[in-house]
């Protein structure tokens, strides 16, 4: 429940429990709402692929790009495991020691966006080439389009503002549950906001996973 | 010379069109048409270059979406979305506040206090409203001839569609966006929203919608209908851009409210606000809060994937190619069924909320309530496979889609037996809220008893397609939401307006309107059974008798809606009676507060001390206490 509000840090904060329940239990509503995003591409895989009459599913002149599927889910997996790392840092060690691994996280995003960008340019088949090039493309598209941008732009944000504020001194210590206490109000919400993009991340290399799996080894 | 012998400078007041320039609408306008311009001169022009198909025909399908999606791009920069984005991500601080001034500006641009957004969605929906209603208003005199008409028959399905279209659209937000929005987070003791800008951005993009919508008009019409049904939606001329990219739009705005509005019950809630306590509005805003934000993503996929089939040239629709017309069905279906609860659980709530304070006893099972709407919510995604039973589905499919569809009726009930419950013995006042609650369970009551029809498969093979089912679902849709929107409206006009409506006219409005809706309506299932079809405007000319009963008290209708137009503009500019600070002496928190409300809706965060439903008991305490002890807040939990 609501708390009572305060100012912190000369800004106009949001009292800090508050803001951190809302991160918390916004990114899981952001989870459940893409998991039914993508489960309508999945329900089309399924659909498409069951239903294969005129058995046009995936000509044989369809190759499945495999070595560059590999590339971007092992971006993602390296990333993921890196916010892991980050965030128990942060935990352990305080918001110094978070900045690190967080920054290299954010590059291998980058670099899985770079890679699946490569793919689409040099994509062996076109997307009218029968149901499965027509679910792939539009399955990485959003993948690529809406999963990997928005994490870019959330990460990006966090490691950012840490950089920019890691000569300020520390301010006045706010109670948000697990906080590195001495790092103040900022170290604060770089807390909440790590451990809540680290479950939106999890969940998105889950999907990943999911992806690679139907699109590339099942295909 | 001294200062104090300077005349103090008041503020100085620039000139009104320096304003302009400054994120708002007119630069959004501005900002909008140029990116419509860019997308579809540059980059479509760019990117449809050496595809055949785009460029040889008169259709070239990339240039045209290309400059609606940067024309949107466009408008949202111009209204301000992008700029705390970027100073986040240039390093600014975080803010929760932009634009909570005062002045009719704020109306006009991106603002994060959510009663300048629950006015800007009222006001939007209304719009939106009044054009759906012309679209019928003309759909109807097409109808007054069986064979000879006013407009072709291209023309005929796209103002169905329209009228369609933007009914479903606009109307997921009639009670949600102005009332939920406003009056949400009153209601649970919190200051404003979780997330006050995507608060807004749920609102911008339903004007934005709206408008690509009606530009289908001038890109030569779509034939679909609302329910936009592949193939012909991938063969249809560039309209059918414009309902796919609206319809994908209402979808986002639909998530993002649904989204806003369960972290801010979930997380915001003042101490002593327990789930027990909490108003059965908020309740049923939950409910429709979780079918908005799981149905819609399978929306806005299903919209992208017909876009593109039509764009790109994937297949996921063309049988010849390996697609499937059905799998559009079902996809469409997976979020539409619900769509119908979105529509109707918001109503129900808000009906559940007037009755108690007009019939002065608590609300009758408030725990049955509650499961009665969350059973729905839930019923509601196992439902969708009703519409195919004629299109398609595995016959061996049916029994299952018809027990739960059948199934849903019980928690439906619930919601019926906790109003007669309410009413029973109550000290019932007529006012106009209360004529528009009462009459809900009567129009819902005849669209649930016809959607039996619908839900068993053997009479639904006789009755799919035709007027039956329109008759059906506007009972519930109109006689449903509509009626509890009005409610909604002139129960809580006095506290959002500060201005008391006119009962008189609330109740010749309240009359013409139950009286031509049902007058209207009720013929259509006849019309229906004697086997006229939806969305063709030739018919059987023995049935022009019941053709032209029906015209007639559809403009009946729009009279009634002439009076609520005439009702607002008398009651806030000539009659300006100021009601007293709680005209229906209801209970609820919102009315414990000054009007209008202040922007941070309470001084101090209160604590809440009692059920907002405790009539008829002298002693109960106020609801709320707003300027709690530090003592008091620590024993509520807080």
């Amino acid at each position: 429940m609501q708390e009572m509000g305060f100012q912190t840090a000369g800004y106009e904060a949001e009292p800090p429990e508050v803001m951190a329940r809302n991160i918390n239990v916004g990114v899981r509503l952001l989870s459940a709402a893409m998991v039914s995003f993508f489960g309508a591409f999945l329900f089309a895989y399924v659909y498409l692929k069951e239903r294969d009459a005129g058995a046009v599913w995936r000509p044989s002149s369809v190759k499945v790009p495999t070595g560059t599927g590999i590339g971007v889910l092992a971006c993602v997996l390296v990333s993921a495991l890196l916010t892991g790392v980050a965030v128990d840092a942060l935990r352990r060690r305080g918001e110094g020691a978070w900045r690190g691994p967080a920054a290299i996280s954010l590059l291998l995003i980058y670099a899985a966006l770079g890679v699946q960008c490569y793919q689409w340019a040099s994509l062996p088949f076109t997307p009218g080439s029968g149901p499965y090039a027509s679910v792939f493309v539009a399955w990485t598209g959003f993948y690529g389009g809406v999963a990997l941008l928005t994490s870019i732009y959330w990460l990006q944000t966090m490691v950012t503002g840490s950089f920019r504020t890691r000569h300020v001194p520390a301010g006045p210590v706010v109670s948000v549950a697990g906080a590195a206490g001495g790092e103040g109000a900022i170290s604060g919400r770089i807390q909440v906001e790590a451990r809540s993009f680290a479950f939106y991340w999890y969940f998105l290399a889950g999907v990943q996973v999911v992806t690679f799996l139907l699109l590339y080894v099942v295909a | 010379m001294s200062a104090a012998a300077i005349p103090a400078a008041g503020p100085v007041r620039e000139p009104w069109w320096r304003g302009l320039g400054r994120f708002n609408v007119f630069t959004g306008i501005v900002l909008g048409i140029g990116g419509y311009l860019i997308g579809a001169l540059v980059i479509g022009h760019v990117l449809s270059k050496g595809i055949p198909a785009q460029t040889e025909t008169n259709q070239n399908d990339i240039e045209f979406v290309c400059g609606i999606l940067l024309g949107i791009v466009g408008f949202l920069v111009g209204m301000g979305f992008l700029n705390y984005p970027i100073a986040r991500l240039t390093g600014a601080a975080p803010t929760l506040r932009e634009k909570e001034e005062k002045g009719i500006a704020r109306y006009f641009t991106l603002c994060t206090d959510h009663k300048v957004v629950g006015i800007q969605y009222l006001w939007g929906v209304l719009f939106f409203f009044l054009v759906a209603g012309l679209n019928a208003m003309l759909i109807r005199t097409q109808l007054l001839y069986p064979t000879e008409h006013f407009w072709s028959a291209d023309n005929y399905i796209t103002l169905v569609g329209l009228h369609g279209t933007m009914m479903m659209m606009m109307t997921t937000s009639m009670v949600l966006g102005p009332f939920g929005n406003y009056f949400v987070p009153v209601m649970v003791g919190a200051k404003r929203m979780a997330f006050p800008r995507i608060e807004a951005l749920s609102f911008w993009l339903l004007p934005v919608a709206g408008v690509v919508l009606l530009a289908a008009v001038g890109a030569k019409g779509f034939p679909t209908g609302w329910t936009g049904y592949a193939n012909l939606s991938v063969q249809a001329k560039l309209g059918m851009d414009c309902y796919l990219i609206s319809f994908a739009l209402i979808g986002i705005s639909m998530a993002l409210v649904g989204f806003n509005m369960l972290v801010t019950v979930y997380t915001m809630r003042a101490p002593g606000m327990t789930w027990t306590r909490l108003p059965i509005f908020v309740w049923s805003v939950i409910a429709t809060a979780f079918l908005q934000l799981l149905a819609a993503p399978v929306l806005i996929a299903g919209m992208s994937l017909v876009l593109l089939d039509r764009v790109v040239g994937t297949t996921f629709f063309m049988p010849f190619s390996g697609g499937s017309p059905f799998l559009y069905e079902n996809l469409f279906w997976f979020f539409g069924h619900p769509e119908v609860y979105i529509l109707a659980l918001p109503g129900f709530g808000l009906v559940l909320e007037i009755l108690p304070v007009f019939s002065r006893k608590p609300l009758w099972g408030y725990r049955l309530a509650v499961a009665g709407l969350m059973g729905v919510a839930l019923l509601s995604f196992f439902v969708w496979q009703h519409h195919l039973f004629v299109s398609g589905i595995n016959p061996d499919l049916r029994p299952f889609f018809m027990f739960t569809t059948e199934l849903i009726s019980i928690p439906t009930a619930l919601v019926f037996l906790n109003a007669m419950g309410t009413l029973f013995r109550g000290k019932i006042r007529f006012s106009v809220p209360m004529l528009f609650a009462l009459a809900l369970f009567f129009n819902f009551f005849i669209g649930g008893a016809s959607g039996v029809f619908l839900s068993d498969a053997p009479s639904d093979v006789s009755t799919h397609g035709s007027f039956f089912v329109m008759a059906h679902f506007h009972y519930t849709i109109m006689g449903g939401l509509v009626f509890a929107f009005f409610g909604g409206l002139f129960y809580w006009f006095p506290k959002m307006f500060g201005v008391h409506l006119n009962e008189k006219l609330g109740k010749l409005q309240f009359w013409l309107f139950f009286i031509f809706f049902n007058l209207t309506f009720f013929p259509l299932f006849a019309v229906g059974m004697l086997g006229q079809p939806r969305r063709v405007s030739a018919y059987s000319p023995s049935l022009q008798w019941l053709n032209d009963w029906v015209t007639a008290a559809a403009y009946m209708i729009g009279l009634s809606f002439a009076v609520f137009v005439v009702n607002v503009v008398y009651s806030c500019f000539f009659e300006r009676r100021r009601p007293e600070a709680n005209p229906w002496h209801s209970k609820g928190i919102e009315w414990q507060l000054p009007t209008p409300i202040p922007v941070d809706n309470f001084e101090r965060v209160p604590v809440i001390n009692a059920s907002p439903y405790e009539y008829g008991t002298p002693e109960a305490p106020l609801v709320a206490n707003l300027n709690p002890s530090h003592a008091e807040v620590v024993a509520a939990g807080g």
